[in-house]
């Protein structure tokens, strides 16, 4: 269901067409539809489980789909992701990083990897550990760090070769708000200077508040998609609801059988 | 049912029983009594154990079940049949067979785990820490998960028969084999679990850690070369080796069996009772350190913090970032830095076992015996990608792995293997006094170690396997689960394309080993040797090209999730 339409002359950051995954006899993510324009903060919600993950990883190019097609700013990226690798910049929700470098060490060599020079490399993560707050604790190892300092670090190493598109997986979830609140403004600052951000998240309200675009997952198909605007009519009703309705949860029938967890 | 609201009256305690809107807030007490509570704890831990157990069996297949049950079996019954043996054998030879069996099951059961690695939640204490429990009532759980198992039982059941079919006579004997039998496992699984106890707390300070990986690496090397002349050791009369077994306090269960068997009651009880108090002895020091463990909570040291060197060494290149980060994980994984002081240890024991059991006067022989050490440590280059491999991810977005980065990853798995191959070398030149000759093969170890990078370079694309990089040095048992047998083939691979590699090098070397120009065969080869590593590492780089979501998904599936 398509509830606003995205101008089709507007260009876009992100092309999902017809994407499928199965893992064995199930169906993670069946025949997806995206497009994100360029320039707009996207939201991909979806209840656990949705398919928002697998989504993003094949959009990356670090997933194959069975079937479909995906674009970053034009350039396809399967069968080669090698191209679009260099456009996009991911932060993935489980954070597997360089653990036992320290935050300096790791953007260095993220950096390297990406083949810039040293002083340019040094440059850009200073910049970046100062403005997320890790300028302190840049000499400690990741494994040292906490959940809030390994997203900012995630984060830097994202942004550290200026791509074109961020896709963020849950980039909220387990931070407190002062990072939060600094994450958000540095991601207003890349937003500001033409970037395209994609995240996925299933707390409605952080959706809510910061996208333009949303695009609600439920069982591996996109259930409803189009600006927040148009989903909630101008605001005259909560992103949240329109997410229950959209994915058909129910509430609890039976609270009667919890009766021994009462509170006098 | 009706819920009633909080108030400052409502948080005072009730009595027990109460029900409706007045009943207190906070856990109800368990409904069991205090004295069959320890009993009851029981029945609950021997089923999560067995529980554990046989899920974990599922999960591998019904093919690998079966052979798992065929081999407990066979296991029972191998124990039974060589206990048993000792009824036909006479007393002197069965008592010191018996005191070399049990000693030898014994270092196993306390330090095999040790040396395999391992983590059994049902016996970490931490795992209870949230639970309402005593000492005692933690102890029975931990206790009965320890006796619980395949491998408990089988031991258990293949020592009971067996040595009360191998050592019972008429009379006390009939009381006795068992009893020791039963106090012996009782020991074993004490003393097994006082030392994981003492190494998990030594393992919260990094000097802790290293020493205790290279005091276990010393032990298995030991049992190892004790393995390998363990006939020798029985066919000398009298042998000091099983005297001074005889006095460890594993061996004093088979002191009272040997005792009962030949009728001698009063020592046959003596040493069943200080076996027992061995027993308790170490089942105490075994909740006390759980104690301890548990109070100083599991956290374990992580490595140092960054010194006051360049960043990344001061690498400016894609290489030399590889480079550079494989050398500060060198240092500060404790896998890697178990890695090199196992393979350093085991390496140096078994080339110099090898070289042992060629016989005398074969100096030339033991001087080229130096460079099987470099076999006990075939696995620090063997699967480069497959070690931390959650992190891949990174590196596959940013465009790899690459040619450089593959290099990169193999070469610093060089100390590994040339620093046992090395010290093996000083040992073999200072007892043969071929320091000239041993300096040569050092050398020639450098190019057939480079062979083995190659080899390894080609393998750790074609068949990786997910090696996490855990704080613990000791817990990797799970992450080389139903991999054994790439190990093997591995392994034996390894020595025939290794040797194949390198047989241009003992070419040339032979044809000029008797004139000067012996010294050109070191670096001739190496530059031969960097060739082919160059030529594997382009082919494996291109055999990755457009694999990289496989290899992520085979390696971990879970890094981005």
């Amino acid at each position: 269901m398509q509830l606003s339409s995205t101008n089709p002359k507007r260009p876009l950051a992100v092309e999902a067409d017809g994407l499928t995954k199965r893992f064995g006899d199930k169906t993670a993510v069946d025949r997806i539809n995206l497009q994100v324009p360029v320039g707009s903060w996207y939201g991909v919600v979806g209840p656990n489980g949705a398919g928002k993950t697998t989504t993003i990883r094949m959009i990356v190019g670090l997933l194959e789909p069975d079937d479909g097609t995906a674009e970053i700013a034009g350039v396809p990226v399967w069968p080669d992701p090698t191209a679009v690798k260099r456009l996009v910049g991911v932060l993935p929700d489980d954070l597997r990083l360089f653990e036992r470098l320290s935050g300096e060490e790791f953007l260095l060599y993220v950096g390297l990897l990406r083949r810039f020079e040293r002083d340019e490399v040094l440059r850009r993560s200073n910049e970046l550990l100062t403005l997320l707050g890790l300028d302190r604790t840049a000499g400690d190892l990741v494994a040292d760090y906490s959940t809030g300092m390994r997203k900012k670090i995630a984060l830097a190493a994202a942004l550290l070769h200026s791509p074109k598109v961020l896709l963020l997986d849950e980039p909220f979830e387990s931070v407190d708000p002062v990072s939060s609140r600094i994450i958000v403004e540095v991601l207003q600052h890349y937003r500001g200077g033409g970037g395209t951000i994609v995240f996925s998240s299933h707390v409605m309200d952080t959706v809510e508040r910061l996208c333009d675009h949303v695009a609600i997952v439920s069982e591996g198909r996109v259930a409803r998609s189009g600006t927040v605007d148009a989903m909630t009519d101008r605001f005259k009703l909560r992103l949240e609801d329109v997410f229950v309705d959209a994915v058909g949860a129910g509430a609890v029938t039976n609270p009667d059988g919890l009766g021994w967890l009462s509170v006098p | 049912m009706v819920v009633g609201t909080v108030t400052a009256s409502s948080l005072q305690s009730q009595p027990p029983g109460s029900t409706g809107p007045t009943e207190p807030i906070g856990p109800t007490e368990p409904s069991r009594g205090e004295g069959s509570s320890l009993v009851g704890l029981v029945p609950a831990a021997v089923r999560l154990r067995w529980k554990l157990s046989t899920n974990r069996l599922r999960r591998r297949g019904k093919r690998n079940r079966r052979l798992v049950y065929v081999f407990a079996v066979a296991y029972t019954i191998l124990n039974v049949v060589v206990l048993g043996q000792a009824r036909t054998a006479d007393d002197a030879q069965a008592a010191s067979t018996l005191v070399l069996l049990m000693t030898s099951m014994a270092l196993g059961w306390v330090f095999g785990p040790v040396l395999i690695g391992g983590v059994d939640e049902t016996i970490d204490p931490t795992r209870l820490a949230l639970l309402p429990l005593t000492s005692r009532e933690r102890y029975v759980i931990q206790l009965s998960s320890a006796l619980t198992g395949i491998g408990p039982v089988t031991a258990t059941a293949g020592l009971v028969f067996g040595l009360s079919i191998g050592h019972t006579r008429l009379g006390v004997s009939l009381v006795i084999v068992p009893c020791a039998a039963l106090v012996a496992v009782l020991f074993m699984v004490g003393s097994a679990r006082s030392l994981a106890a003492v190494l998990a707390i030594a393992q919260r300070s990094r000097v802790g850690r290293d020493m205790a990986v290279l005091l276990a690496a010393l032990l298995g090397a030991a049992i190892f070369t004790m393995a390998q002349f363990g006939r020798r050791v029985l066919d000398v009369e009298g042998s000091p080796l099983i005297a001074f077994l005889g006095w460890l306090p594993w061996a004093w269960p088979a002191r009272s069996i040997n005792a009962a068997r030949v009728g001698s009651v009063t020592p046959a009880l003596g040493w069943l009772l200080v076996s027992a108090v061995g027993a308790v002895a170490s089942h105490l020091l075994w909740a006390r350190l759980s104690d301890l463990l548990l109070r100083k909570g599991e956290r374990v040291a992580q490595a140092r913090r960054r010194g006051d060197r360049a960043l990344l060494n001061g690498a400016t290149t894609e290489f030399g970032a590889v480079l550079s980060r494989q050398w500060i994980y060198l240092r500060r994984s404790p896998n890697n830095r178990v890695g090199i002081v196992f393979g350093t240890v085991f390496g140096v024991a078994f080339s110099l076992v090898q070289i042992a059991q060629q016989g005398e006067g074969s100096d030339e022989l033991a001087a080229f015996g130096i460079l099987l050490a470099m076999a006990a440590n075939l696995g620090a280059a063997t699967n480069v990608l497959g070690f931390d491999a959650g992190s891949l991810w990174l590196e596959v977005l940013a465009g790899g792995p690459t040619k450089v980065g593959l290099l990169g990853r193999q070469l610093i798995a060089l100390p590994n293997l040339l620093l046992p191959t090395w010290l093996s070398g000083v040992v073999v030149a200072i007892t043969t006094r071929q320091w000239t000759l041993v300096l040569l093969v050092a050398l020639l170890a450098v190019p057939i170690a480079v062979n083995v990078l190659t080899f390894g370079t080609i393998t750790s694309v074609v068949s990786p396997a997910p090696l996490p990089d855990l704080d613990n040095p000791f817990g990797n048992r799970q992450s080389n689960e139903s991999r054994g047998m790439r190990i093997a083939v591995i392994a034996v691979t390894a020595m025939m394309t290794i040797i194949t590699l390198s047989a241009p090098i003992f070419v040339l070397l032979g044809w000029v080993f008797a004139s000067p120009a012996r010294w050109i065969v070191p670096p001739v080869s190496l530059i031969y040797a960097c060739a082919l590593l160059w030529a594997a590492s382009t082919w494996a780089a291109g055999h990755i090209q457009g694999r990289e979501p496989k290899l992520i998904e085979r390696l971990a599936p879970r890094a981005f999730n």
